[in-house]
């Protein structure tokens, strides 16, 4: 009788367990770097947010809710308010010029190509370059605004857009400016899915265009305008670098919005603990915009 | 054999890092010896002015590379204080003024008594080595590097087109007010004085420098009670600043100005006089120099009705980083900066008023537009911002309570009142 020599197998257990946790060994890099940069930053400052941490002298001791406890001021209240202002206008205003230019240029009209270029360059520029631009654009010395105005003599003297009445107003404009081309790209493409025969269906019923707009596309354009809307209102709120370079928060704190507010506690004074507890007011609301784009996309069926 | 294949993989990327790290490692513990230096301004200016030093000092130190880091006075305000509290602030800097003081008092510095050469101590001014950005706490943390007094630049063609003397500058400040509108009538500019209302950097500095001429040497912050002072003087002060600008005596929306616009102002002949100190000469000598003898611009004493001369005092200093690995070599080059050649070097190519007095009384400040700024800093003089820990309240907070006056927002006491109730300053 013969015996066939088998062949030297592999240590099964030893096996089954490397091949156990072998997809953790690949993610492992990635989910370390996630830690570092993302849940450990988040952890120190909610444990900041409860000291007196100084970016200078260190961690600070215990401070309890004082830093939270702080923030009931009229001035914060100011702060508030107008970073409500910022959110709510430069959102509403993107989101108004957005589908108005996806209208407008949603149709074969010649240069097309080349306007939808140009409507998208405000959106490419990083904010701080945007503010420079603009700053020197408005300036009432040597901008070019007021210059075209005086020349043109619509102006007798040179408007000051950052004015403390107008400050808000202009930095919220150029919000607009920037934001738009966002709301602009989604709309066109969310246009450019709707079925032909939708609209068509309207023209032989009868419809007008503008009843075609607000009773067919606009219904249709729905899901993207609340996608895009709470992106876009997200991304405002913690928009820094483009007030910051425009105005610092000035004059006399008119465009002071939270993101200003939490940079001066934070690198200015030096106020880690204080600048922490603001930041978890901005975490706060930002959680809000999530939890309604989350809930509708797990609605949609989508998540 | 896939897990073969695995454990290869991971074990070529670990030798793969290890022969990356290496070799830089034992790169960096060979090779000359490397200081970082931080000059906060203008860089093309830092680098005309102290590339030379920088070549002269590596010749004499032949295993010393230092190099430079280029850094403007707003970069640097929002830089430093991250830098210090990780632990990368240059070895050797020359921080803006109020930056200074407040990092200074936060332990950020190497302390230096005892370390210092006789000489160069002696050579500098006493009342100096007190200065917010030279000590704190009794310790001495800095070295007085320059500088800069508040004065009264002015052009001399548009004098003489309003028919005013320009051999003859406002001593008084009624006389100020008398040339101004003159100048705003006749001359054709759009306004007499160029006054920086933007409220972050330097607008308490001439709020400072007026107080000073008119109240005779006081200046608005209280270093006892550490508040800024809430009386008459300091609220007059204030209301006479607004007065210029409501007379329409300044260009058109002050607020949008910072001391940098203002100079532009004065050199594009927009305006006839404007506040302002020896950075001037730096800003403008690429298009205007002001030291040439066929420059128009000129300098005097501040007017003033009580103390002639008074004004406020900038004064910048070297500063050596707590963490730096080389101290002594660190000392060694901030004294050879600081050297007589070096500071007249650096007050001529920066423009700067050198605070070694042997330097000072040299034949280079005798004329104009030197003269009177040199006159002015070692004069009747306050400083020119207060040496506290909170940055924000010299440059954000002070600064706005002023704009709020100038722009007509509030009254001087008003807004003084205003000021000390957010602070719980005693009012």
């Amino acid at each position: 009788m013969s015996v066939t020599a088998q062949p030297q197998k592999k240590s099964r257990p030893r096996y089954r367990s490397w091949v156990r946790w072998r997809p953790y060994a690949y993610i492992l890099p990635a989910g370390l770097l996630l830690f570092l940069v993302y849940f450990l930053p988040m952890f120190n400052a909610v444990r900041f947010s409860f000291t007196d941490a100084d970016l200078i002298a260190g961690a600070g001791k215990w401070v309890g809710l004082k830093n939270y406890i702080d923030l009931f001021t009229p001035e914060f209240g100011w702060v508030l308010w107008r970073t409500l202002l910022w959110l709510v206008v430069g959102v509403a205003g993107s989101m108004v010029i957005g589908v108005l230019m996806a209208l407008l240029l949603e149709k074969a009209l010649p240069g097309r190509t080349l306007f939808r270029v140009i409507l998208t360059l405000p959106w490419i520029f990083p904010d701080s370059i945007a503010a420079i631009m603009w700053k020197f654009t408005l300036h009432p010395g040597w901008g070019l605004v007021n210059s075209v105005l005086g020349s043109l003599h619509i102006v007798k003297e040179p408007i000051n857009f950052f004015s403390p009445e107008s400050a808000l107003w202009a930095v919220i404009a150029i919000r607009i400016w920037k934001g738009a081309p966002f709301i602009f790209l989604a709309v066109l493409a969310g246009l450019q899915a709707i079925p032909r025969e939708v609209e068509e269906a309207g023209c032989v019923d009868g419809a007008t265009a503008w009843q075609r707009l607000i009773y067919l596309k606009l219904p249709m354009l729905k899901p993207v305008l609340w996608a895009s809307g709470t992106i876009l209102a997200a991304w405002t709120l913690v928009i820094f670098d483009l007030v910051y370079v425009l105005t610092a928060g000035g004059p006399l704190s008119s465009t002071e919005i939270l993101s200003i507010t939490i940079y001066d506690a934070g690198f200015y004074d030096g106020r880690v603990g204080a600048a922490s507890a603001l930041s978890m007011v901005a975490i706060a609301a930002l959680s809000i915009f999530s939890y309604f784009y989350v809930r509708r996309e797990m609605r949609s069926g989508l998540a | 054999m896939s897990h073969r294949r695995d454990l290869k993989l991971w074990s070529t990327a670990c030798l793969a890092a290890l022969a990356i790290a290496l070799p830089l490692g034992a790169a960096q513990a060979q090779g000359p010896v490397t200081l970082t230096f931080t000059r906060a301004g203008d860089s093309a200016t830092v680098a005309k002015v102290f590339d030379p030093m920088i070549k002269a000092f590596e010749e004499a130190n032949p295993n010393v590379k230092v190099k430079s880091v280029p850094m403007g006075f707003d970069e640097a305000n929002k830089r430093f204080p991250t830098m210090v509290a990780t632990g990368t602030l240059p070895d050797v800097t020359l921080p803006p003024d109020s930056l200074s003081a407040s990092l200074g008092q936060k332990g950020a510095f190497l302390v230096l008594d005892g370390k210092l050469s006789k000489d160069m101590v002696a050579d500098i001014p006493k009342s100096m080595w007190s200065a917010p950005c030279a000590n704190a706490d009794g310790k001495t943390i800095g070295i007085p590097a320059n500088a800069g007094a508040l004065v009264l630049w002015y052009n001399a063609t548009l004098f003489t087109k309003a028919g005013l003397d320009p051999n003859k500058p406002p001593k008084t400040w009624d006389e100020f007010v008398t040339y101004a509108k003159a100048i705003k009538e006749k001359a054709g500019v759009k306004g007499a004085l160029g006054l920086n209302g933007f409220a972050r950097n330097d607008i308490d500095d001439m709020f400072a420098a007026t107080l000073a001429s008119r109240s005779g040497g006081q200046w608005y912050w209280d270093n006892k009670t550490r508040s800024v002072r809430v009386d008459k003087a300091v609220a007059e002060d204030l209301d006479f600043l607004h007065s210029l600008v409501a007379q329409g005596l300044t260009q058109p929306n002050v607020d949008a100005y910072n001391r940098a616009d203002t100079r532009k102002l004065l050199r594009d002949g927009d305006v006839a006089m404007t506040f302002d100190g020896p950075w001037v000469i730096g800003s403008l000598k690429g298009s205007a120099d002001p030291t040439s003898p066929q420059s128009p611009y000129r300098t005097a004493l501040l007017p003033s009705s009580n103390s002639p001369g008074a004004t406020s005092l900038n004064l910048s200093c070297w500063n050596i980083s707590k963490t730096t690995k080389h101290p002594d070599l660190a000392i060694k080059f901030v004294e050879f900066v600081s050297s007589a050649a070096n500071t007249l070097a650096h007050a001529q190519g920066y423009g700067v008023i050198p605070v070694r007095t042997s330097v000072l009384k040299s034949d280079a400040f005798a004329h104009q537009p030197w003269n009177a700024l040199a006159l002015a800093a070692a004069g009747d003089t306050v400083p020119a911002k207060p040496g506290v820990e909170d940055l924000s309240l010299v440059e954000k907070v002070i600064p706005g309570m002023i704009q709020s006056v100038l722009l007509g927002k509030a009254k001087g006491m008003e807004a003084l009142k205003s000021l000390a109730e957010s602070q719980g300053w005693p009012h």
